[in-house]
């Protein structure tokens, strides 16, 4: 679904200072995969996601994603992709503060052209998939930070999408409840979503089937593991 | 992004931002006000010169005797009633036309007395002047060709003789040894009828002025004064050279200085509007620099509203927002400002007219003065407000995100 064949990104940070984030990345993800993206802060983790999220676009190299290759689609295009076959979901959870949890649910529906009704019934039904049923007309402030995690995993999965990116998505949560996140992208990665996760913590990669490490722009190691229990501590070794 | 959605959230962030988006908007609100204020007194102001005479139709004009040459002894250089008949029979089918006699005379009811300044006039003198009254009627074409002993007071001679004008009407004046009835009483705004008269001119049918009217012995009864007033103002030229020809062949003066001449204030009162119509256009220019400081203060508001929610644009970004979406939601915005600014100062520079309009007795004009307020406001949000929300619009959602 996703491949990368050296992808290399630059920063040009002045006229003759340049900072190679990406040194020529080989990757390739399938779908229903569950992936986690490892590394010390400035390996690179998070331009990597960016560009496999079509937020940002690699200075060299080949991104051809389901198929299509990247590089040739328009800034239109690459936001119908995000719109549609992307999620995402951040350490500070980017919630809009004037809205309700469910207005911030519906805004990739509202993008999508998705009529009033339809956009409030389905944000409805994910705010209810993440346990937030009764929060629907709570603003970000009102709510705690879990909540508030969970309100963006409901935006994130409302317009079904085939990849679901997380940044440290329990980085700024407390271990138990960061546990209760990682339980809901879990979920989400049974339900058949691909689950790409940022992260420097191994307890968080610990959910991810896959392992990929990185170090100055490159991946030193990706390690496959055999498909776990859920790793609560019941499953025996 | 659909517009209502847009509406929504350019309200939801106003409301969140009361003070700031006040504080902005109060240069708008004296720019919207201040230019529909001054383009409706310009207007209205314009409309009171021209509005009178207009709605009569026409243009007037009259005869004159040429300065300076009057005094020379030759009796031929006034006009008599005979000359009158002439031109009004020479005029008939293009122009009005009637005779003035002024005068003062001290008019008696019972035991009161008030002094009075008599207009003495002809049968079509009402087709001269937008002549109004407050009781009763104004002077028939048929009574003044007759004759009739009739009179109609000025608003402070019925009240100093009837204390009510109601009264005044029916009851019978003394004038000179006329006696006169009084069939009606002009309305107390002397100065909208324009043809010289005050709260104390009363008229009567000049056939009948003419036989208590003190005469120079000098010179003996003669019409002093003609007015004429062309029945369609783009024949005036025509008329008023028909009669200067007439004039001409019948009193005919010294090669150089004719005795008698015809003359207009059209042009004067067409500079006149002119010269209120340029300078209303310069105040309302001088105005609009209160709307361009405004814009710029929109513009300002905008950029840093773009660079607060630099985060938030790129979180619609990553969601799927196209660059379109987010350059609509900001210029939506700032018009929405803008907009609201324009609502405040189309009501502001209302009440500005309003004051001068009843102050000065004009006719009130709302509709377009206060569509151009709206327009200016919406126009001044576009403007000012497409460089901040392209600038929003060309963020790259990455940059935008990683802010935090």
């Amino acid at each position: 679904m996703i491949r990368l064949s050296g992808i290399t990104k630059v920063y040009h940070m002045g006229d003759d200072v340049t900072v190679t984030a990406l040194a020529g990345v080989d990757l390739a993800i399938g779908a229903r995969e569950f992936v986690a993206v490892m590394g010390p802060s400035g390996s690179g983790k998070s331009t990597l996601m960016n560009i496999i999220g079509c937020l940002d676009r690699p200075s060299g190299g080949r991104y051809t994603l389901e198929g299509t290759d990247v590089a040739r689609m328009s800034d239109r295009e690459l936001a119908q992709v995000r719109n549609t076959r992307i999620g995402f979901i951040f350490q500070t959870f980017n919630l809009l503060p004037r809205m309700t949890a469910l207005r911030n649910v519906e805004l990739p529906l509202v993008y999508a052209g998705v009529g009033r009704g339809t956009r409030q019934r389905r944000a409805t039904a994910a705010l209810d998939r993440v346990g937030l049923a009764d929060r629907v007309r709570h603003r970000p402030n009102q709510l705690s930070g879990g909540q508030r995690q969970r309100v963006a995993i409901a935006r994130a999965l409302v317009n079904n999408p085939s990849i679901v990116f997380a940044d440290e998505p329990t980085g700024n949560l407390d271990s138990a409840t960061g546990r209760e996140i990682m339980d809901l992208l879990a979920d989400l990665h049974d339900a058949g979503s691909a689950i790409i996760l940022v992260t420097h913590e191994a307890e968080v990669a610990a959910y991810a089937s896959r392992v990929i490490h990185l170090r100055d722009g490159r991946i030193t190691h990706d390690d496959v593991r055999p498909p776990e229990p859920e790793p609560a501590g019941s499953a025996p070794r | 992004m659909r517009v209502n959605e847009g509406l929504r959230e350019a309200f939801d962030t106003v409301r969140h931002n009361k003070l700031r988006t006040a504080l902005t908007v109060l240069s708008i609100v004296i720019g919207v006000a201040s230019v529909i204020a001054v383009m409706a007194i310009g207007i209205m102001g314009r409309r009171a010169i021209m509005g009178d005479l207009a709605a009569l139709g026409g243009a007037l004009y009259w005869i004159e005797p040429q300065e300076g040459e009057r005094d020379d002894g030759r009796r031929d250089q006034h006009l008599r009633l005979e000359h009158l008949d002439a031109i009004a029979a020479l005029v008939a089918d293009t122009s009005w036309v009637s005779p003035v006699l002024r005068g003062e005379a001290e008019l008696r009811f019972r035991n009161r007395e008030a002094s009075a300044s008599l207009f003495g006039v002809g049968p079509e003198y009402a087709e001269l002047w937008p002549l109004s009254v407050q009781a009763g009627r104004f002077l028939e074409a048929p009574e003044v060709r007759q004759r009739r002993k009739v009179v109609v007071l000025g608003d402070r001679i019925a009240h100093r003789l009837f204390d009510d004008p109601a009264r005044a009407v029916g009851s019978v004046v003394s004038a000179g040894g006329l006696q006169l009835q009084v069939v009606g009483v002009m309305a107390a705004d002397f100065r909208a009828a324009g043809d010289g008269s005050d709260d104390r001119t009363s008229y009567l049918p000049h056939q009948l002025y003419r036989t208590i009217y003190r005469w120079d012995p000098a010179v003996g009864p003669h019409v002093p004064e003609i007015t004429l007033r062309a029945r369609d103002s783009a024949r005036l030229g025509e008329s008023m050279a028909l009669v200067q020809r007439f004039l001409d062949r019948l009193l005919p003066g010294s090669p150089s200085v004719r005795p008698f001449v015809v003359e207009t204030d059209q042009a004067r009162l067409e500079t006149e509007a002119n010269v209120l119509r340029v300078m209303s256009t310069v105040v309302t220019l001088v105005a609009g620099i209160s709307l361009l400081v405004g814009g710029l203060g929109i513009m300002n508001i905008m950029l840093v509203s773009v660079s607060e929610r630099t985060v938030e644009i790129g979180l619609r970004k990553a969601v799927g927002a196209r660059d379109g979406d987010i350059l609509g939601q900001f210029l939506i915005e700032s018009v929405v400002i803008c907009l609201l600014g324009g609502l405040c100062g189309v009501v502001l520079g209302f009440g500005g007219t309003l004051a001068v309009a009843l102050a000065l007795g004009w006719n009130l004009i709302l509709p377009e003065v206060a569509a151009v307020g709206l327009g200016v406001a919406v126009a001044t949000g576009l403007f000012f407000g497409v460089y901040p929300a392209a600038k929003a619009a060309r963020l790259p959602p990455v940059v935008a995100l990683s802010r935090n």
